[in-house]
């Protein structure tokens, strides 16, 4: 037995990830749960902490459920939750009706376009996130390209309110995450047997049923990979909303950034954080079910 | 309406593939009832000329008649054919019912009569039993099983088969021939099988279609494949043979061989003396004997034991290497390294011309 192969090193191995995902995962979690337990404080850290000695020098239990029943009864926090969900859920839904066909496209183009395809598909990914965000302002904006060329065109007299809408936010969420959308449906696509349609169309389906029957429902698993790719994140989304939305887009990654950095209230914002990965858990945990489901 | 009497008529079909004839102008007919193989090396382009007749490719040029109507533009979905698979090509998220219910409903049928065309179908097949397993809990016999329940569901004109014993083991592969020759005589259509196996072409079928770079060499019942090929390929695909070239001598009815220092006795008639052609002899045909209208002599290079029947490999005094097939247990068998006198009679040579 070589010595890599050797059980020491073997369990190590083994440990590693779990050790990852215990320091950059879990500890933060936990640190981010404690801080929401905690009331604000002048000083640092900014926040009490959970357990401190009473009047007497007792050791005693001082954290409080006080910010997640804040986030209950302010109706600003309720509904910056709701629709988060339903601009996430919107975008995630607009990006599987144009990923869809782009991927099946791609997958059932030659085999040598395929990878220069998905090359086009990833190419706006080379440049920064935040500049990709930002060319929409520039695009968008009263005086911005669109309004120019329809303006001086003759199209329109007043340029067009196209920033600071959800318009702009559904552009640029499906704009960002499309690929997220595109890349597992592909590899669902690319994989189908052929076969299996040819089967189909043998035995008297038209290619329009050949598609519902066989080819969609065999791709179920990259559609629920794609939407939960786009959705966790677009939920959460600040960036976006921020440049795209304004301020009439009210979303939770934006309240969170205002509660952390303008209010300096650590505690309002780990609970909307808690919050909110809670919300995002739901979702990963339905698929989860769903594929111990179908498993034979 | 009479009956028309072909099945399936192809007439002077082409395809190619970016530049890369597929199949070259075949003309064949499938009659009635009639169980047809297309048998050929891979690449000779019987899976191509098995998809042309299903629709699922397009032809270049020619006509195909299905049952006595044009259905060269046809889509695959209106032709009274079905194609059973080599992957078999079982939908993996349907049960093997609903599998087999699939074409059925297509065809708008629903309730009681799907369910009992279903039952029909896998009945006949002996897969009643798994109607609600998912293919991926079959063997690989059963999956095949599946597959045909599927395509005779429809009850087609003509059922295709492509390879269908290419994932079946030996024994299995040896039912299965029986399988489906009594399973084209119960459903009285015509089966047309796609194979590189010359067994299950001379087991199962009625006529074999031999193919070759994207042409029909020869169509003709095994046996007469057999006794009578018509080439050299045919003749070495179809079976084991000796083939010598030879030229025909200025003697009647005689052939001079070079690789076997021989002028051979043939019964069959003869094309012009000094013409260059080809004999082939099956190794059963020779005896160890030195009577006969041809006899050599050589020496025993190798034995290989097959059970009922021994396969010896003699050296001819001139070089040519002679397989015999002899039963076992009807000769005192030689061993390597025995001199031994090999003979034939003169009806046991076939003269190829081409």
């Amino acid at each position: 037995m070589s010595p890599i192969d050797s059980p020491a090193v073997r369990r190590t191995t083994v440990w590693i990830p779990y050790l990852w995902l215990a320091v950059f995962a879990l500890l933060p979690l936990i640190l981010t749960l404690k801080i929401s337990l905690a009331q604000m404080q002048l000083g640092v850290p900014p926040y009490t902490p959970l357990i401190g000695a009473d009047e007497v020098g007792q050791k005693t239990w001082l954290g409080t459920l006080a910010n997640y029943k804040l986030l209950a009864a302010d109706s600003l926090y309720v509904s910056a939750y709701l629709n988060s969900v339903r601009i996430a859920a919107v975008s995630t839904l607009l990006a599987l009706l144009l990923g869809y066909p782009m991927a099946y496209a791609i997958a059932r183009a030659p085999q040598h376009w395929r990878v220069p395809l998905l090359m086009l598909v990833l190419l706006p990914f080379w440049t920064s996130f935040l500049i990709r965000v930002y060319a929409w302002v520039g695009l968008l904006r009263p005086t911005g390209l669109i309004n120019s060329a329809l303006l001086s065109m003759g199209f329109i007299d007043t340029p067009l309110r196209l920033i600071n809408t959800e318009f702009a936010v559904y552009l640029g969420m499906v704009f960002c995450y499309l690929p997220y959308m595109l890349l597992p449906l592909y590899a669902r696509l690319e994989k189908l047997d052929a076969s299996l349609i040819e089967a189909a169309l043998d035995l008297g389906a038209t290619p329009v049923r050949a598609f519902w029957r066989i080819t969609l429902p065999l791709s179920l698993p990259g559609i629920y990979a794609g939407c939960l790719l786009v959705f966790v994140p677009a939920v959460g989304e600040f960036v976006i909303p921020e440049l795209l939305g304004g301020a009439d887009v009210l979303m939770i990654g934006k309240v969170l950034w205002s509660e952390f950095f303008s209010n300096r209230d650590w505690p309002v914002s780990s609970a909307v954080a808690s919050v909110l990965l809670v919300i995002l858990v739901v979702p990963l945990l339905a698929l989860q079910f769903y594929k111990t489901e179908r498993a034979p | 309406m009479p009956q028309p009497a072909t099945a399936i008529e192809i007439v002077e079909v082409r395809k190619s593939f970016g530049g890369v004839v597929a199949v070259d102008g075949v003309s064949l007919a499938v009659r009635n009832n009639e169980f047809l193989a297309l048998l050929g090396a891979s690449g000779c382009g019987k899976t191509t000329l098995l998809r042309l007749m299903a629709g699922l490719e397009a032809v270049d040029a020619g006509r195909i008649i299905i049952a006595g109507a044009d259905m060269t533009a046809t889509p695959p979905f209106l032709r009274p054919v079905n194609l059973m698979f080599q992957s078999y090509a079982l939908f993996p998220h349907m049960s093997v019912a609903e599998n087999v219910a699939f074409g059925l409903k297509q065809d708008g049928m629903a309730g009681a009569e799907l369910a009992a065309r279903v039952t029909d179908a896998l009945e006949l097949v002996e897969m009643a039993s798994l109607a609600k397993r998912r293919p991926d809990q079959l063997s690989g016999g059963q999956k095949q099983r599946v597959a045909l329940a599927r395509c005779i569901a429809k009850r087609p004109k003509v059922l295709l088969l492509d390879e269908p014993m290419a994932a079946l083991d030996r024994a299995l592969r040896e039912r299965t021939r029986l399988e489906l020759r009594n399973l084209r005589e119960r459903l009285g259509i015509a089966f047309v099988v796609v194979t590189h196996d010359q067994e299950d072409a001379m087991t199962m079928a009625d006529r074999v279609a031999v193919m070759d770079k994207g042409r029909v060499v020869q169509v003709a019942p095994p046996r007469e494949l057999y006794d009578a090929p018509c080439s050299k390929l045919v003749a070495s695909f179809f079976g084991e043979s000796n083939v010598w070239e030879a030229c025909v001598s200025t003697e009647g009815q005689r052939v001079d061989c070079a690789a076997l220092g021989l002028s051979v006795a043939v019964a069959a008639s003869l094309p012009a003396a000094g013409s260059s052609v080809a004999i082939s002899v099956r190794p059963e045909r020779i005896e160890f004997s030195n009577v006969g209208d041809n006899a050599v002599a050589g020496v025993v290079e190798d034995v290989v034991y097959l059970g009922t029947v021994s396969t010896y490999l003699v050296r001819a005094a001139h070089g040519a290497l002679i397989r015999i097939t002899r039963q076992n247990g009807t000769h005192p068998s030689s061993v390597r390294g025995d001199r031994v006198h090999l003979s034939w009679p003169a009806s046991a040579v076939v003269v190829l011309t081409a």
